[in-house]
């Protein structure tokens, strides 16, 4: 299970699931920033940042728009390379896996995005598009694979019906519980959410918020959320590393970067944090 | 609640053409926005409040949608459900400017930032040459742009979602209206973006009396910027009252579990206690109060009939816990 671990002596990492270490990421063409593109040099995404996840805590990492967190999520999901330094997951370098490591990989890391139109085939409908991943990650068909989807609709609260229609047929938040449901269906040790409820109307966002504090008690489930409201982060994370300009300008235990913000940056996400329609204190 | 109201609706009701017939997307509402007043309309996708938006200015598709016969919109004391499309030409950016949500699809691609607000300012006054880069510049300072000239120049995929949206406000500003719509204008903006831009909203309005009339989804948004709220469920209204009072004492059961939705700093990681159920959809909508499926505390009559607006302790609501005289 945990195979690969490299060297690390303290015993907290032989638990850590997902690992960005002095990652760096440069992108060439410039930001189309304000007033004009800066096309001679370049633009650092993300620059020397170092973020764990271990096994069964839920870390949130916030930032304004163009800080850079999506942009680690993805270097931390594999999706794009660093330019410097490396992504592990379980102790070993994302970006030189072999393909059974891969698929491992993936099955035990998924991902919810902000968008679950965006991530979801139109045309197929949601019983199939779970059933791909649940006869791709754990090699289920017919009989069996139906009665997963039914079982992962019912987890996430949705009636077994839902199977047959097609995503157009489902509200924004009914779209981002099948995107969980799919998600779930590979049995994941982590979750990557990507502002899971920022586009969702605010008792929806309750919604998904206690399905995912549900979820994440019932299976063990470590979780990495990404937001820019500090008051959803808040709630459900036990640490937070906050970004800027591409750099974690602050990091740990929530209770602590949320109570006493050392950085201006934190400082000004919490001024603007919607807690119960209010500014914070 | 003043006199003469800027802007007065009554019993508005929009019907829109669906599969089977029709469906009342708002369904008998009533409003006023007094002169230089900030008044939030917040609810829930598809409650009908950017209906309400965009049937003030008349912009409504045509053919897919009916405004009912028995409602009334009037701008100072005159109809604009009668008004000629001349009329709502002028009025449209004239006594009535409105921002949208997305400056990107609102803004052209393939104009420059000044020339557009150019346009706008073109249409309701007939400068030309250097007043009309003046004015041009002169509103993009307004809206709190410190280099005017360079922005002007700029084409829009140049500028960030903030200055875009300063761009749409200065635009909306160009005919000198009296009331200025903001429909969910800021949701799509970082928190502290939205915050600068709610603040400039909310000085266009100290300053030179400029009515607003504010949708929006987030109680923050609605929190900062306004004095007065309404809460909107299905197509109609079910709380009103100074938004404060509203969002810290709500009355009415759907704003109290709204308001209950939003994660407590003091109790992280509880499950929240959220609404059950969906909002119904269009032509979908139950009896009597058409919250009651969803309410804890519903009676018989609940599913009846639907309650009037009566007064709670410090808002007014449509629910009929607040009758006091037996059912």
């Amino acid at each position: 299970m945990k195979a690969g671990e490299s060297g690390q002596t303290r015993s907290p990492a032989t638990d850590c699931v997902l690992r960005a270490e002095n990652v760096t990421r440069r992108y060439e063409r410039g930001r189309a920033g304000p007033i004009r593109a800066r096309k001679s040099e370049g633009f650092e995404a993300v620059h020397g940042v170092d973020l764990s996840v271990h096994a069964g805590e839920t870390v949130g990492l916030v930032g304004r728009s163009g800080s850079g967190k999506s942009t680690l999520a993805r270097l931390m999901l594999g999706l794009e390379e660093p330019d410097s330094g490396k992504a592990t997951w379980r102790g070993r370098d994302i970006a030189h896996l072999d393909r059974d490591s891969t698929l491992a990989f993936r099955r035990e890391v998924q991902v919810v995005f902000q968008d679950p139109y965006g991530s979801l085939n139109p045309r197929h409908t949601v019983g199939k598009a779970l059933q791909e991943v649940i006869s791709f990650h754990r090699d289920a068909a017919g009989a069996e694979a139906q009665r997963s989807v039914r079982d992962l609709l019912s987890l996430v609260g949705l009636p077994p019906e839902s199977a047959r229609s097609y995503p157009h047929e489902f509200s924004g938040g009914q779209r981002q519980r099948i995107a969980i449901a799919r998600a779930l269906a590979v049995e994941p040790g982590l979750i990557v959410a990507d502002e899971p409820v920022s586009a969702l109307d605010v008792s929806v966002q309750a919604q998904i918020l206690n399905l995912l504090i549900d979820l994440r008690e019932r299976f063990d489930m470590a979780l990495l959320l990404i937001a820019h409201d500090l008051s959803v982060v808040r709630h459900l994370a036990s640490r937070v590393a906050v970004m800027h300009d591409g750099r974690i300008v602050e990091h740990g235990p929530a209770s602590d970067v949320l109570s006493a913000p050392r950085h201006p940056a934190t400082r000004e996400l919490l001024a603007f944090a919607s807690t119960r329609g209010r500014s914070f204190p | 609640m003043t006199e003469s109201a800027l802007l007065e609706v009554r019993d508005l009701a929009v019907a829109f053409r669906t599969g089977s017939g029709e469906a009342r997307a708002v369904d008998g509402i009533s409003f006023d926005v007094g002169a230089g007043e900030s008044l939030g309309l917040l609810g829930e996708s598809g409650c009908g409040k950017s209906t309400t938006a965009l049937s003030i200015l008349q912009l409504l598709p045509r053919g897919a949608s009916r405004v009912e016969v028995g409602s009334s919109i009037r701008l100072e004391g005159e109809e604009l459900l009668t008004s000629s499309p001349a009329r709502m030409r002028e009025v449209r950016g004239g006594e009535i400017g409105i921002v949208f949500q997305e400056p990107m699809t609102s803004l052209n691609p393939v104009l420059r930032a000044g020339d557009q607000v150019a346009e706008a300012v073109r249409a309701h006054s007939p400068l030309d040459g250097a007043r009309l880069r003046q004015r041009v510049e002169s509103l993009l300072e307004q809206v709190g742009l410190t280099e005017p000239m360079e922005v002007a120049r700029a084409w829009p995929h140049q500028l960030s979602g903030g200055m875009r949206q300063r761009v749409m406000i200065a635009m909306a500003l160009a005919g000198e209206p009296r009331l200025l719509i903001a429909d969910e204008a800021t949701s799509a903006l970082d928190v502290t973006v939205q915050a600068a831009i709610l603040d400039l909203l909310d000085d266009l309005r100290r300053e030179r009396g400029l009515a607003l009339l504010v949708i929006t989804h987030d109680p923050a948004v609605a929190r900062r910027v306004t004095n007065r709220l309404v809460v909107m469920y299905a197509g109609r209204i079910v709380e009103e009252g100074e938004t404060d009072a509203v969002l810290d004492s709500p009355a009415h059961p759907y704003t109290i579990g709204l308001m209950q939705s939003i994660p407590d700093p003091e109790r992280p990681g509880t499950r929240l206690a959220s609404i059950p159920g969906t909002v119904p959809s269009l032509g979908d909508w139950p009896p009597g109060c058409r919250f009651h499926p969803r309410c804890a505390r519903s009676q018989a009559r609940c599913s009846e009939r639907y309650p009037p607006m009566l007064d709670g302790h410090s808002t007014r609501a449509a629910c009929w816990l607040l009758d006091e005289s037996p059912s």
